[in-house]
C-alpha cells in the first residue's frame, strides 16, 4: 500500500499564470527511493513541498496512510511524518551541527541527554566526526553540512524522506556518498525516498523515476 | 527548548547582542527619563496652576463718585458703595463660579464669659513679677500687640499661641506689661517709651523738630503717659512692632547702642522683619527690649500727639478699653462659599456652618472661643451688636470698634461718619450657636494674617442690623466672586467692563499673577512634551531595529523551524526569549540609568516653579512612574514584535522559505 500518495493534486502560486503542479495523481511506496526530474520550473520543488505538507493543493489532496493530510495537523504532520531534506542545507546557522540534529529530537519531546545521544549516533552513521559535530554549520563543508541535513531528517524518525536536490551543490564524490545513504535508507530499513535531481546520473541509481514537466507529472522507469 | 535556542541565538551573536543592548539601553533611559519628567512636568504644573486663583470685586469708577470729590475718591474706591445691579452683573457673568456678599460688624460679649480666661493670665502675671521676665515678655508683647491690623494680628496669634492659646488677643493687666519690660527693673513707674521717625530722617521736619537734639537721637518722654496705668485695671493696647536692631538705617544702631540689648520697636511689625524678630525675642528674650508705641498710619511724632492729630497714648487705651470684649461678626449668606472655607483653611469643627437658607438669631462661633468660654452647639449667646462698621482700607480690624474722631484717616473717618450719622444705638441680641468653627492650620506660625481670628462670630445675613428703611451701602470690600479658572480674567474683563462701566463701576481682578506665569506654564509643559516625544521617536526606531534584528532577520530560522512541524507559538517563543530577555535587561538598565540622570530634575523642575509662581511647588521623580515607563517600553516591543511575527505566522511553510531563499 502507498505510504503517500497525491489525487488529483492542483496547485498555483498567487498570480502565477498556469499552475505549478498540474493535476497529479501518483502513489509512493516503502523501501522505494523515487527520483522526480525534469527541467528548471517544471514544478518539482512544488510538488515535494506539497508532499511535505508545507501548503495545502488548491485541488485534490495529499494521502498520508489513506488519509488527507489537510484533515490533521499539519504541523504534526510535518514533525513526526515526514522529513524533509533541502536543496540549501538549511541548518540552523547559530547551532552546532549537534545542536541542529537534537533540535527535531527535543521538538517532540525528547530529553536534553537522550537527544544527544541519538544524535550523535545518527551524526556518525552519516560519516561526521565527534569533532565536527561541535561545529557550526558555516565551519563545515557543502557535504558535511548535507550529511548533517540527513542526519536532522532522519532524527525525527520518520519513514518518509522528501529530498529536494539533495547533491545541488555537492561534487560527485559527495553525491555518491549522498545517494548511498539514502539508498540504503530505502533498501535497508524500508525508508519511502523521494529525491528532487535534475542529475539524470543520481536518477540512474534510483528504483523509479518521475518526470516532472509543466506542473505535470509521469512516470519514466 | 524555546528559551534554550532563543539563549543560544543571543550568546552566539555577541556583537550583535551588545550593540543592540546598548542602543536599548541607551534609549530606555532616555525614553523612561524624558517619560517621567514629562509626566512630573504635567503633575507639577498642573498642581502649581492650582495655586492660582481668580477672584475680585467690583470697584468705582472715578466719574461715580463726583459728589464725594472731596475725599479724592479715585484712591480711595474701595470706600464708595456698590449698586445691587453691579454685583447682579458679575453674578450672572458665565466666568464666575461663586461670589458672596458679607457684612462685617464690631459685637461684644458681657464680661462674665471672661472670667474664665483672665483668672490665669492674671495669676501668671501677679506670681513672680520682675522675674518672669522671657515668659512675661510673651505676655507683654501679646498684649502689646493687639490686633490692630492684619500683621501684628497674626503676630499676636503667633505669640498667644506660646502662652496663652486662644486667649482674647490684648488684655493684660499693668504687672504684667512691667514686667515684661527688661529696661524697668519695677521701680517706679518710669517706663520710657522711645520714639523717633525713621521715614522724616531726610526731611526737613526731621531736623527742624525740637524734640531731635542729636540725629538718631530722637526720643520722646511717655512716662508722664503711663503713670496714669492703673496697676489692677484691665487696658488694651494696639501697637505695631519692628526690630530696630535689625533695621539697616544707621540712626536705629545708634539708638540700639544705647541699651545692652537690641530693641524692638513696638510701632510697626512687618512680615519680612517683624516675625523673625519676634522669634528671636521670644528664643532669648532677656535681651531684647520694647521701645515706642505710635498710632496708626503714619509715623507720630510728639507734636502729632499734642496736636491731637494723633490720639494719645492714654486715650487710645481708654477708648479701646472700653469695648475690651469684641467680636467681628460676619453676616453672610453662604458660609461655606467664604474663599477661606473653600480652601479648607477653615472648617466646621462641630455642628454645622450658616447656610443661605438661615434667617434670624443663629451664629457659628470659634471652637476654641467656645471651649474657653463653656459654650457648646446649642447653648445661646449674648452679643452686643452694634451697626459700626469695622471696615478700614478694605481689611477688617477687628479690635478698633469705637473708632476716635480724628484718629483716623479723612477717608475712613467719612465711612465713620455716614454710618454713625444714623444713630444707631447697640443693641443686646441673643444667639444660638449652630456650629463652631476652626483654623485648620494649627501652628499658629503658618497662619496667614487672612485668618479669621477667634473671636470671629458668623451670623446670618439677615441679622445685620441695620435700621429698616436705612440704606445700606454694599462696600467693595464686602463683595468678592471666583471665577472659575484663574485665566478667565481677561474674558470676563471684555465680557463686563462695558456693561459695569455704563453703571459707573469697573471690575478689580486679581489673578495672583496668573497672566503672566501662564506663558511660563504653558512652555514647561511643551517642551517636556517635546522632549518626551523626540525620545518616543527614538525608541520606536530602537525597538524597530531590535525587532528587524531578532526576528526579521531570523526569518530564516523560522521558516526551518516551521517547515520541521514548529508550531507557530514555539517558533514565535524561539525568537521572541531573546529579544525579551535581552530588551528587560535593557530597561532595567536603562530605568536605573534615568534614574541617576534625572535625580534632580524633579527639584529643579520644582525650582523652576517655585521662581516662577513664588509658591511652594513640590515635584518628585517617582520611582512608579519610571517603572510604569519601563514596563511601557517592553509592551511596546511586545508590540512591535506581536506585529512582525503575527505577519509570518499566518504564511504557510512554503511561502516562508520560498521568502527567504
Ligand atoms: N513563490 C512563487 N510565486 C510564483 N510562482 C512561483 C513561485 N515559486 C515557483 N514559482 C513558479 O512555479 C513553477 C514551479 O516552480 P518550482 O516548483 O520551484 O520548479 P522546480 O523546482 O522544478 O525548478 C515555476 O514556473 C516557478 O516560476
Ligand atoms: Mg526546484
Amino acid at each position: 500500500m502507498a505510504v503517500i500518495s497525491l489525487k488529483n493534486v492542483t496547485y498555483s502560486y498567487k498570480g502565477a499564470a498556469k499552475p505549478a503542479v498540474n493535476s497529479v495523481s501518483c502513489d509512493f511506496e516503502a523501501g522505494t527511493l523515487y527520483a522526480v526530474v525534469g527541467p528548471s520550473g517544471s514544478g518539482k520543488s512544488t510538488l515535494l513541498a506539497l508532499l511535505a505538507g508545507l501548503d495545502l493543493p488548491d485541488e485534490g489532496e495529499v494521502l498520508f496512510g489513506g488519509e488527507s493530510i489537510a484533515a490533521h495537523d499539519l504541523d504534526l504532520y510535518r514533525r513526526e511524518y515526514i522529513s524533509m531534506i533541502f536543496q540549501a542545507f538549511r541548518l540552523f546557522p547559530l547551532l552546532t551541527a549537534l545542536e541542529n540534529v537534537c533540535y527535531p529530537l527535543e521538538l517532540v519531546g525528547v530529553k536534553s541527554a537522550e537527544a544527544k545521544r541519538r544524535a550523535r549516533e545518527l551524526l556518525a552513521s552519516v560519516g561526521i566526526t565527534e569533532e565536527e559535530m561541535r561545529r557550526f554549520p558555516a565551519n563545515l563543508s557543502g557535504g558535511q553540512q548535507q550529511r548533517v541535513a540527513i542526519a536532522r531528517a532522519l532524527a525525527s524518525g520518520a519513514k518518509v524522506i522528501l529530498a529536494d536536490e539533495p547533491t545541488g551543490n555537492l561534487d560527485v564524490e559527495n553525491t555518491q556518498t549522498v545517494i548511498d545513504i539514502l539508498a540504503s535508507l530505502a533498501d535497508e530499513q524500508d525508508y519511502c525516498v523521494i529525491v528532487v535531481t535534475h542529475d539524470a546520473e543520481v536518477a540512474d541509481m534510483t528504483d523509479v523515476v518521475y518526470r516532472m514537466k509543466d506542473g505535470v507529472l509521469t512516470r519514466e522507469r | 527548548m524555546e528559551a534554550k535556542f532563543s539563549l543560544r541565538v543571543l550568546l552566539r551573536s555577541p556583537i550583535k547582542t551588545f550593540v543592540t543592548f546598548l542602543l536599548l539601553t541607551a534609549v530606555s533611559a532616555a525614553f523612561v527619563g524624558r517619560g517621567a519628567e514629562f509626566v512630573t512636568t504635567l503633575r507639577a504644573v498642573g498642581s502649581a496652576e492650582g495655586y492660582y486663583e481668580a477672584g475680585g470685586t467690583v470697584r468705582a469708577t472715578q466719574e461715580n463718585y463726583e459728589s464725594y470729590e472731596l475725599y479724592s475718591p479715585e484712591f480711595f474706591p474701595e470706600f464708595m458703595p456698590l449698586t445691587q445691579e453691579a454685583v447682579d452683573a458679575v453674578r450672572s457673568s458665565k466666568y464666575v463660579e461663586r461670589s458672596e456678599i458679607r457684612r462685617t460688624a464690631g459685637g461684644r460679649t458681657s464680661d462674665e464669659y471672661f472670667d474664665v480666661v483672665e483668672q490665669p493670665l492674671y495669676e501668671a502675671a501677679t506670681n513672680g513679677s520682675g522675674e518672669l521676665l522671657g515668659d512675661d515678655l510673651r505676655g507683654c508683647a501679646a498684649a502689646l500687640i493687639a490686633s490692630c491690623t492684619d500683621v501684628s494680628r497674626e503676630t499676636v496669634k503667633h505669640l498667644n499661641g506660646v502662652e496663652t492659646p486662644g486667649h482674647l488677643d490684648a488684655e493684660i493687666r499693668v504687672e504684667e506689661l512691667v514686667a515684661g519690660m527688661p529696661q524697668w527693673n519695677g521701680e517706679g513707674r518710669e517706663l520710657v517709651l522711645k520714639s523717633f521717625a525713621r521715614g522724616w530722617k531726610e526731611s526737613e521736619t526731621w531736623f527742624s523738630d525740637p524734640e531731635v537734639s542729636e540725629w538718631g537721637k530722637y526720643s520722646v518722654d511717655n512716662s508722664a503717659i503711663v503713670d496714669q496705668i492703673v496697676p489692677g485695671h484691665r487696658y488694651f493696647l494696639v501697637v505695631e512692632a519692628e526690630s530696630i536692631g535689625q533695621r539697616p538705617a544707621s540712626d536705629e544702631r545708634k539708638l540700639s547702642t544705647k541699651v545692652d540689648y537690641p530693641l524692638i520697636d513696638l510701632t510697626r511689625l512687618e512680615e519680612e522683619h517683624g516675625t523673625d524678630d519676634w522669634r528671636a525675642a521670644l528664643a532669648d528674650p532677656e535681651k531684647y527690649g520694647l521701645v515706642r508705641f505710635k498710632g496708626d498710619n503714619s509715623y507720630p511724632s510728639t507734636r502729632d500727639i499734642k496736636d491731637k492729630q494723633l490720639v494719645s497714648v492714654e486715650t487710645y487705651m481708654e477708648r479701646l478699653n472700653f469695648n475690651a470684649h469684641t467680636q467681628e461678626l460676619v453676616y453672610t449668606g453662604d458660609m461655606a462659599g467664604l474663599v477661606r472655607f473653600r480652601d479648607g483653611k477653615e472648617y466646621i469643627a462641630e455642628g454645622r456652618a450658616l447656610e443661605p437658607s438661615d434667617s434670624g438669631n443663629v451664629c457659628v462661633v470659634n471652637a476654641l472661643w467656645a471651649q474657653q468660654n463653656g459654650f457648646a452647639v446649642g447653648d445661646s449667646v449674648e452679643f452686643t451688636v452694634s451697626a459700626d462698621t469695622m471696615m478700614h482700607s478694605g481689611k477688617l480690624f477687628a479690635r478698633r470698634l469705637p473708632v476716635v474722631d480724628g484718629y483716623m484717616p479723612d477717608i475712613a473717618f467719612l465711612e465713620i461718619q455716614a454710618y454713625s450719622d444714623l444713630g444707631l444705638e447697640p443693641v443686646k441680641e441673643t444667639f444660638e450657636i449652630v456650629g463652631l468653627w476652626a483654623d485648620s492650620i494649627t501652628s499658629l506660625r503658618e497662619r496667614d494674617p487672612y485668618a479669621y481670628p477667634i473671636n470671629t462670630v458668623f451670623l446670618p445675613e439677615d441679622a445685620y442690623p441695620w435700621p429698616d428703611g436705612a440704606e445700606q451701602p454694599l462696600m467693595p470690600s464686602t463683595f468678592s466672586f471666583t471665577l472659575k479658572h484663574p485665566g478667565d480674567a481677561e474674558k470676563i474683563e471684555s465680557e463686563l467692563s462695558q456693561t459695569l462701566a455704563e453703571l459707573g463701576y469697573g471690575l478689580a481682578i486679581d489673578d495672583m499673577g496668573y497672566a503672566e506665569t501662564r506663558h511660563s506654564l504653558e512652555m514647561m509643559k511643551t517642551s517636556a512634551l517635546v522632549g518626551f516625544a523626540a525620545m518616543s521617536g527614538a525608541l520606536m526606531l530602537a525597538l524597530a531595529v531590535a525587532v528587524y534584528l531578532f526576528i526579521t532577520r531570523r526569518k530564516q530560522d523560522y521558516a526551518v523551524m516551521r517547515a520541521m512541524g514548529t508550531s507557530v507559538r514555539r517558533a514565535n517563543m524561539s525568537l521572541l526569549t531573546g529579544l525579551l530577555i535581552l530588551a528587560a535587561a535593557a530597561v532595567c538598565v536603562g530605568c536605573a540609568a534615568a534614574t541617576v540622570i534625572t535625580r534632580d530634575a524633579g527639584a529643579e523642575l520644582a525650582a523652576r516653579l517655585t521662581e516662577i509662581t513664588g509658591e511652594d511647588v513640590r515635584a518628585t521623580l517617582s520611582y512608579p512612574t519610571v517603572c510604569a515607563f519601563g514596563a511601557g517600553e517592553i509592551v511596546l516591543l511586545m508590540l512591535f514584535a506581536a506585529l512582525g511575527l503575527r505577519r509570518v505566522g499566518r504564511k504557510p511553510p512554503l511561502e516562508l522559505l520560498q521568502g527567504e531563499k
